[in-house]
């Protein structure tokens, strides 16, 4: 008890220096939680944008077939699939659109609205009017919008690649946040596109998303699983696009990185100025072992200092860290829509804070060490 | 009465680039409850001899006893202990913690012991700081007193745990005559009040002459041993 009531004189006594150590530690604490937390929010904005309005798990026909039949019962069997989260079946064949001397390669895709809506928000994201709600009526994409100068209510011919010409109304124009997609799908009801490319009652493919995209290939399996014997093909997002999770693991190994050698630089910064500290209070550490305080009780001194410094850096930091978040968010989301989030992840905070305040304490494990082996004869012999 | 120091065949080597020895085959003896004084010029060996009794220095031949307790024996926790507890220092540079005020350096080496305190202690803490005459003080930071309000305050602080063995440095090394006398009648006061033993190194004459026993060390060894 006494090491901690001198432990905390000593830093009201020296005010300046208890700050300024306070300070660099907050610093440190606060980077290291920008960066941690910044880094985090931005790779899940990223890959909410990226694989949101994407199948993560897709069923497609075998090798050598063009269309998947008896589909009902798959989709009920894969709805079943735990990690399933949205499952909707598509028809997708390209087809042309000529409108007056225009003409644009599309790919009709016919969607069942409703289920389709759990993984592409169709209805959310259309801008102008509706999407389909009959065989006749199709939803176009902004950019193809634009390009033919479209506008709801208009007719477009359709050319299919058997020489079909079929006419469409268009019932409404979405944004899906990427101009290629915008640009290249028409969107049909699901009979519709049956209809125009003579399918019957078949399909193309069943389109899912799961909970966790980075488990998608094991999700796979288990489709394949319930699927059982029938011929058919399953892909998923991870397998399909290896570079983006490399990527993505890569920017997460260099955010531990810089986390680490900020943490680092600071515990040396600590490490050092408590040293330093052992050297000035020497002769009050001299008088008090003349006075009969335990080597270990003068360890103790340093280590709480240590801990006390650590405890006020980690709650200035982790405010500062988290204001400068905060801050930095609401800056680059002035614009508009920012694909990074402001959330916090607590469980993170804390771990920050008491990082820092066990990380003090073992930068002063060094200067307690120091004041152990201090001999009071030197200070009384040299005043 | 029984002996509150008891030294034999004591020596003092500092071994280094060269080696000095600085006391030779020392045999002191020093009475419970006696008021004593170590005289001799400087680099006689006097520092040293008062830092081994004081267990702040170890001896490097010989043997040690204070209050019947063979100190060369003992490990650095029970020496820190008997420091704590037997023995009251009184440095000529008060070596008081600037940090604190007088009445916390006067309460330390209580704190040191018992890590909290009682009324009964606070109520010590007055009156020793009354017997110093630093009641006006006693709540300034060290710092913040003269030279003669630190060395009384250091006294104080010397007698709070009922120390058996008082050892002085030059209490009184840099007072001015009025301060150095009213430090010597305190020291007496103790001695008489408390039955505590002191020894006291001093360059003073004056003050020699007024202990009861005048010990003498010249180049390590003890030339001279006065009753007076």
């Amino acid at each position: 008890m006494v090491s901690f009531r001198i432990a905390l004189r000593f830093l009201k006594s020296s005010k300046m220096q208890t700050l300024l150590i306070i300070m660099g530690l907050a610093v440190g604490i606060a980077v290291q939680i920008f960066v941690g937390q910044l880094l985090t929010n931005l790779q899940e904005g990223f890959l909410e944008e990226t694989t949101g309005n994407a199948s993560h798990v897709t069923v497609f026909p075998a090798e050598d077939e063009i269309v998947i039949d008896n589909w009902e019962s798959m989709v009920a069997s894969i709805q079943d699939i735990d990690g399933i989260t949205a499952v909707s079946p598509a028809v997708d064949s390209p087809a042309l659109i000529v409108i007056s001397d225009q003409s644009r390669s599309v790919q009709v895709r016919g969607l069942d609205m409703e289920l389709a809506d759990d993984i592409y928000e169709l209805s959310e994201n259309t801008y102008e009017g509706t999407v389909p709600t009959n065989d006749s009526q199709v939803l176009v994409g902004k950019e193809l919008a634009e390009g033919l100068g479209l506008s709801v209510g208009d007719d477009i011919g359709i050319i299919t690649p058997s020489q079909n010409t079929f006419t469409l109304w268009v019932s409404g124009i979405y944004d899906l946040g990427s101009a290629i997609v915008n640009e290249r799908w028409v969107i049909v009801n699901i009979a519709s596109a049956q209809t125009i490319y003579g399918l019957g009652d078949n399909i193309t493919s069943i389109e899912t998303q799961t909970t966790d995209i980075f488990t998608a290939d094991a999700t796979a399996e288990d489709v394949r699983s319930a699927l059982g014997a029938t011929p058919v093909k399953i892909n998923n997002w991870k397998d399909d696009n290896p570079d983006f999770f490399s990527a993505l693991a890569s920017q997460g190994a260099s955010s531990y990185m810089i986390q680490t050698f900020v943490l680092l630089s600071v515990v040396i910064g600590i490490a050092s100025i408590l040293s330093i500290t052992v050297v000035q209070k020497s002769r009050q550490i001299g008088i008090l072992k003349a006075m009969g305080i335990k080597d270990s009780q003068s360890s103790l001194i340093f280590l709480y200092q240590g801990l006390l410094l650590g405890i006020g850096g980690a709650i200035v930091g982790v405010a500062l860290g988290g204001v400068l978040f905060y801050g930095f968010i609401q800056a680059i989301s002035s614009g508009g829509d920012s694909i990074i989030s402001s959330s916090f992840d607590v469980s993170f905070l804390i771990m920050s804070g008491l990082i820092a305040v066990i990380a003090s304490a073992v930068a002063s494990l060094l200067p307690a060490i120091k004041s152990r082996k201090l001999d009071p004869i030197e200070v009384i012999r040299n005043g | 009465m029984a002996d509150m120091i008891n030294m034999e065949k004591v020596s003092k080597i500092y071994s280094g680039a060269v080696e000095t020895q600085v006391l030779f085959d020392i045999d002191l003896k020093v009475e419970e409850g006696s008021f004593n004084s170590l005289v001799g010029q400087s680099g006689s060996g006097k520092s040293t001899l008062l830092n081994i009794i004081g267990t702040l220095d170890k001896a490097t031949k010989g043997t040690v006893e204070i209050a019947g307790q063979r100190t060369d024996t003992m490990t650095k926790d029970q020496l820190a202990s008997l420091r704590n507890q037997s023995i009251g220092f009184i440095f000529q540079f008060h070596h008081l913690l600037p940090e604190f005020t007088a009445r916390e350096n006067v309460l330390m080496p209580y704190l040191i012991q018992h890590g909290k305190t009682t009324p009964e202690i606070e109520n010590r803490v007055d009156e020793l700081l009354g017997l110093v005459g630093l009641e006006a003080v006693k709540n300034n930071l060290s710092t913040e007193m003269s030279g003669g309000q630190q060395q009384r305050a250091a006294i104080a602080r010397a007698l709070i745990n009922n120390p058996k063995l008082i050892l002085a440095d030059e209490p009184t090394g840099n007072l001015d005559t009025d301060t150095t006398d009213s430090v010597y009648r305190l020291l007496r006061q103790i001695n008489e009040e408390y039955g505590t033993t002191l020894l006291i190194v001093t360059h003073d004459r004056k003050i020699a002459e007024r202990t009861d026993r005048i010990i003498m060390v010249e180049d390590g060894r003890i030339e001279l041993d006065l009753i007076t």
